[in-house]
């Protein structure tokens, strides 16, 4: 498969047939929406937290440039080193540089989005320096040579029994199944790595505007172990991350807790404030922090589609989508798959490339009912298929048909006039018109002789 | 009150998969978790603050501070029990709060095989919320030291969503509240 957004369909007829993937990914986000609904169900507080939360993050994104500025301060003030970059390429090469400088050949890095975007990795084992991933979820995608196939559960797409091949292949140990001993086997592994590496990448689940205090939260503890053991720490966040007070973390720690995996409360949340220092006694002697705009600053400005940079990626919305559900995400060829990857991808990357990820939805708007900040997904994707539609993309037989349709749907007697025709076609020459792009996997539904309008008139005229 | 907060507390704390004691003197801290962990002295490591709060009570067990700096994170990489207190209890999330200190270094709580927390009973409390902004009171701005959550043992679900306890950090997560 070529995993790019444009070869969405192709790609998803493919997955789609996947029956195997379709069971792994259906009993992942199965458990994973049970465990959040028996949470959520004990929090009469949640609608009220969900538009809390909402107000907040609009808060933000409404005066990014402000947030952005006091929370550089305050981290800068905490002895925090922070670097904006514009483009994803200017961050990479930030991250390289700092690395260069301390003449380090590998590093640990914890689970973060914000680098997959920038294919971080891929860029640094290019310039010969090692990455280690350290999440399970990670390690596994790494040794696999795969890319997350979900933004909190990277490797949902995996059976135990892939895991137990794949590490039978790679790590050389005898094929075992259990989860519990695959996961000693990188406990074991990994240990060393982090007591010995001198550079720890993270990402950043929220970073506080007043305190620049930098959130990661986490239940492995290797992110604890990326960002309190090495001699340097690098944070790399996309600007969006910010919020505006410590004061907010408590109520976004509960919402991206719960509704990610169904905890009041991951294991461990880091709070950092700064690297070493006379009020840090403990920690990396240098503490740099990445932010990237990466297009982030322009959505601010669109009325409508700046809704999309609230998202605090906890993944509820691929979890409950239909669509998700059925195909995965790396057929989306983006790094954010599901509903809030279809909504994102094209307005953040690329529109043309990405024209018919809004389109892979059903519109049901159960991504926009368990959203924890409540961005109305489903009716930004229908938005965005009006984008698509007005900015030519479709091809010219959909054009016509479309033009067609809308002519006969603005006058009753047309739309009567064309269901007797129908009907008569379907009566001459069978039930299974074939119409290209719909019947092959659709049957075309029997038209009825006469109209519901046409009946009520003729009823209305029997009764008078 | 108090008594509410402490069985939510050791309800949600359960619920994440750790455990909480509740004991009525130093003493009886010293002798619960002499008999849970009949290990080696040098293989338990407590921080400068548990023994400042156990005020001459005897625990089993090594100061971290007179550990040489060079040799601390082969030692508590090896040891099996950390001991550390803590700067507040959440009811609501069954929560240990962490502040960084001089005299408990973050890696006490993270390399030891168990994290052990001593707290009292006047540490709880009921919401996160009122716990961190007491925090954030008490420090000017840029002197605030860096926090640490702990809610539960290192875990995963990574594997088809099957639990696994113990990844990274400490495979066992412990709370001793000290009641009056």
């Amino acid at each position: 498969m070529n995993l790019r957004a444009s070869q969405f369909k192709a790609n998803a007829r493919i997955a789609a047939q996947d029956t195997g993937l379709r069971s792994k990914v259906k009993k992942a986000t199965g458990t994973a929406l049970t465990k959040r609904k028996q949470t959520v169900d004990e929090l009469p507080e949640w609608e009220s937290l969900r538009q809390q939360g909402h107000d907040i993050r609009k808060e933000v994104v409404d005066n990014i440039d402000r947030y952005l500025r006091s929370f550089t301060d305050a981290a800068r003030l905490n002895g925090a080193i922070v670097h904006h970059a514009n483009e994803h390429n200017d961050a990479t090469k930030i991250i390289y540089d700092i690395i260069r400088r301390v003449s380090a050949n590998s590093v640990v890095k914890s689970k973060s989005m914000i680098t997959e975007e920038l294919h971080l990795n891929r860029m640094l084992e290019e310039n010969g320096i090692r990455v280690i991933e350290t999440d399970l979820g990670e390690y596994i995608i790494q040794l696999a040579g795969e890319t997350p196939s979900h933004i909190t559960a990277p490797a949902l797409h995996k059976s135990k029994e892939d895991i137990a091949r794949l590490f039978q292949e790679k790590l050389n140990i005898s094929y075992t199944d259990d989860p519990a001993v695959l996961t000693a086997v990188v406990r074991k592994r990994l240990r060393d790595e982090f007591l010995n590496t001198r550079v720890g990448i993270s990402g950043v689940n929220f970073a506080c505007a007043d305190t620049g205090t930098i959130t990661i939260i986490e239940n492995e503890a290797n992110a604890r172990l990326c960002t309190v053991l090495p001699e340097v720490h690098i944070a790399v966040m996309s600007i969006e991350k910010i919020i505006p007070s410590f004061d907010d973390l408590s109520l976004f720690l509960k919402l991206l807790s719960c509704s990610a995996s169904g905890q009041r409360m991951t294991s461990y949340v880091s709070m950092i404030n700064g690297p070493r220092s006379s009020h840090n006694p403990d920690g990396p002697r240098q503490l740099h922090v990445v932010i990237l705009d990466g297009g982030r600053r322009q959505l601010a400005k669109h009325p409508a589609w700046k809704e999309a940079l609230y998202c605090i990626r906890c993944g509820a919305c691929l979890n409950v989508c239909p669509v998700y559900q059925s195909v995965g995400g790396h057929v989306y060829g983006s790094v954010y798959p599901g509903p809030i990857g279809s909504v994102l991808t094209p307005t953040l990357f690329d529109m043309k490339e990405a024209q018919d990820l809004p389109f892979a939805s059903s519109l049901c708007g159960a991504c926009t009912d368990i959203c924890p900040v409540k961005i109305d997904l489903h009716h930004h994707l229908l938005w965005e298929r009006r984008e698509v539609v007005d900015r030519g993309y479709k091809s010219f037989t959909e054009k016509i048909a479309m033009a067609v349709w809308r002519w006969m749907m603005l006058s009753a007697g047309r739309v009567e006039f064309a269901g007797r025709l129908g009907w008569l076609i379907q009566k001459v020459f069978g039930k299974n018109i074939p119409a290209p792009g719909w019947t092959p996997r659709r049957r075309f539904p029997a038209l009825a002789r006469r109209s519901f309008r046409s009946i009520m008139k003729r009823e209305k005229n029997n009764d008078g | 009150m108090t008594d509410n907060l402490q069985s939510l507390f050791q309800l949600r704390i359960r619920e994440m998969g750790g455990w909480c004691e509740i004991v009525e003197s130093l003493e009886s801290v010293c002798a619960l978790l002499g008999k849970k962990y009949a290990f080696d002295k040098n293989e338990i490591v407590f921080s400068g603050r548990v023994t400042k709060l156990l005020n001459g009570s005897k625990l089993t067990g090594v100061d971290v501070e007179s550990i040489h700096p060079g040799d601390r994170r082969e030692i508590l990489a090896h040891a099996m029990v950390g001991i550390t207190t803590c700067d507040g209890l959440i009811a609501e999330t069954g929560t240990a709060v962490l502040v960084n200190h001089p005299s408990e270094p973050r890696e006490l709580s993270l390399l030891p095989e168990r994290h052990i927390v001593v707290a009292t009973d006047d540490q709880l409390y009921e919401s996160l919320n009122a716990c961190l902004s007491r925090i954030k009171e008490s420090y000017l701005a840029g002197s605030m030291p860096s926090l640490t959550l702990v809610s539960g043992p290192s875990r995963t679900s990574d594997i088809e969503k099957t639990l696994v306890v113990g990844v990274h950090g400490p495979k066992e997560f412990g709370v001793v509240v000290i009641g009056t």
